[in-house]
């Protein structure tokens, strides 16, 4: 018998350690690191403290929502998939919901380009779509095999490349340039000609100027603005190019946006550079231009 | 060898063309976009259409020639200079311009020029004789009929 037939759907959340009852902000069982805190209590989600802290994996109370939390975890993210809140040390320790099957990710150079994919699995009654998938997106695979940086991002996006339609992965994005970390929520979502496609979403347009300013090395101001609304640069020894878009686009329809595109030497054809896809964000909730205004 | 117009001068030409918009205070403050385009066209209550390409990925860009794209986006609008206007011209302000039976030689050119595929995810602006015609980068394209365009009394064929 499943637990969602027992206690309901959305009521109970498996942690890595226990299981957790949303109606009653408790734990099933005892907190395995109980000896070590005699001052909290044993069934306690995150010490009681629920209002500036997570649970890490049904152990301890972890501060949320800064850029020390994004720390403390290294180089990992939050999840949280429905507002349930897992945190996740490392890609590789994916909740029970998704279970890698290929590992490492499969990639091959073809003509005109590079392909790849990753097999994951869903073990989590809080979803239908239970089975295999093979991840669509490629970034991973082809991220490597260029040799490039492969960020918690890519993994996010992937991983809410396979969730139920609507459903966000919610995880932290450390700033290499700024002593804070934006919240990202990565899902599914219908793009104008009804296809589904993975958009990352942030919190309000602060974080947009941030996730832009970031990306330019700390400030706008050290790209050359190419046309309004596009800078290029280069940072890090990396040439980007940088859609910030705060007023959206009218005849795409599309609300408030950062678009992070990165140069990719040889890429194209004859040994030529090209730009790739890049990262993309919207305002959560503001994703349509009608919407924005 | 690439030849280009000054951007002050497609500017004056799209006056012409949008004559209920104040062209040169838009292109300066939100640039001269599909976005830019496709806001003077409706205020002209001109027609255009938006298609959206579908499948197109990050990878797939390379599959495509520059003569094959651009065929996609201009469509049969082939008579007289075509005048374009890319990210890359756009730092310097050049205006692009070829007739379509050199289309070949132009894209070779260009690419060598910057050392990149011809095709890559950006916006993309024709103008054309009767048209104006817009790769954007989200895979749109956006084309404006238009009267005339007067361009074809810069270069005579």
């Amino acid at each position: 018998m499943k637990d969602d037939e027992v206690y309901g759907e959305g009521n109970t959340y498996a942690f890595e350690y226990r299981i957790h009852d949303a109606r009653i902000g408790r734990f099933l069982s005892v907190d395995p690191l109980a000896p070590d805190y005699p001052w909290n209590s044993t069934y306690a989600f995150a010490e009681n403290r629920v209002i500036d802290g997570i649970d890490l994996e049904g152990r301890e109370y972890n501060k949320s929502s800064t850029a020390q939390t994004a720390k403390n975890i290294g180089y990992g993210y939050t999840t949280a998939v429905d507002n349930t809140a897992t945190i996740v040390s490392d890609y590789t320790k994916i909740p029970q919901k998704i279970q890698k099957i290929h590992q490492p990710p499969q990639a091959t150079l073809t003509q005109g380009g590079v392909g790849g994919s990753r097999q994951y699995k869903f073990f989590e009654a809080n979803t239908n779509n239970l089975g295999s998938f093979t991840v669509p997106g490629f970034d991973i695979a082809r991220n490597k095999l260029l040799g490039k940086e492969v960020s918690p991002l890519d993994y996010g996006i992937e991983i809410a490349s396979i969730l139920p339609f609507g459903k966000a992965l919610k995880f932290l994005k450390p700033l290499k340039y700024f002593d804070e970390a934006i919240e990202i929520s990565a899902k599914v979502v219908k793009n104008n000609e009804g296809q589904d496609v993975i958009r990352s979403f942030v919190k309000n347009e602060d974080d947009l100027l941030r996730i832009a300013e970031d990306a330019a090395g700390g400030s706008l101001d050290k790209f050359t603005q190419i046309k309004p609304g596009w800078w290029e640069g280069t940072v890090d020894g990396v040439r980007k190019k940088i859609e910030w878009e705060p007023g959206g686009h009218l005849h795409t329809n599309e609300g408030p946006h950062v678009r992070i595109q990165t140069w990719v030497e040889g890429a194209g054809k004859n040994g030529k550079g090209k730009w790739d896809n890049g990262e993309k964000y919207f305002i959560d909730g503001h994703e349509n231009y009608k919407k924005s205004q | 060898m690439l030849t280009f117009i000054q951007f002050d001068t497609i500017v004056d030409i799209l006056q012409l063309t949008f004559t209920k918009s104040d062209v040169k205070t838009i292109v300066e403050k939100k640039g001269l976009t599909p976005d830019t385009l496709f806001y003077m066209a409706k205020n002209e209550m001109l027609e255009s259409d938006i298609i959206f390409i579908t499948g197109l990925n990050e990878n797939e860009y390379s599959e495509i020639s520059g003569k094959n794209f651009i065929d996609l986006i201009i469509g049969d609008c082939t008579t007289g200079y075509i005048f374009m206007i890319t990210d890359e011209g756009y730092i310097n302000k050049h205006i692009y311009t070829f007739t379509y039976n050199k289309i070949n030689e132009f894209i070779h050119e260009y690419e060598n020029y910057y050392s990149m595929d011809f095709v890559q995810m950006s916006d993309y602006i024709f103008i054309l004789n009767n048209q104006i015609s817009c790769f954007h980068h989200e895979n749109y394209i956006l084309k404006i009929k238009i009267p005339s365009i007067l361009a074809r009394n810069i270069y005579k064929d």
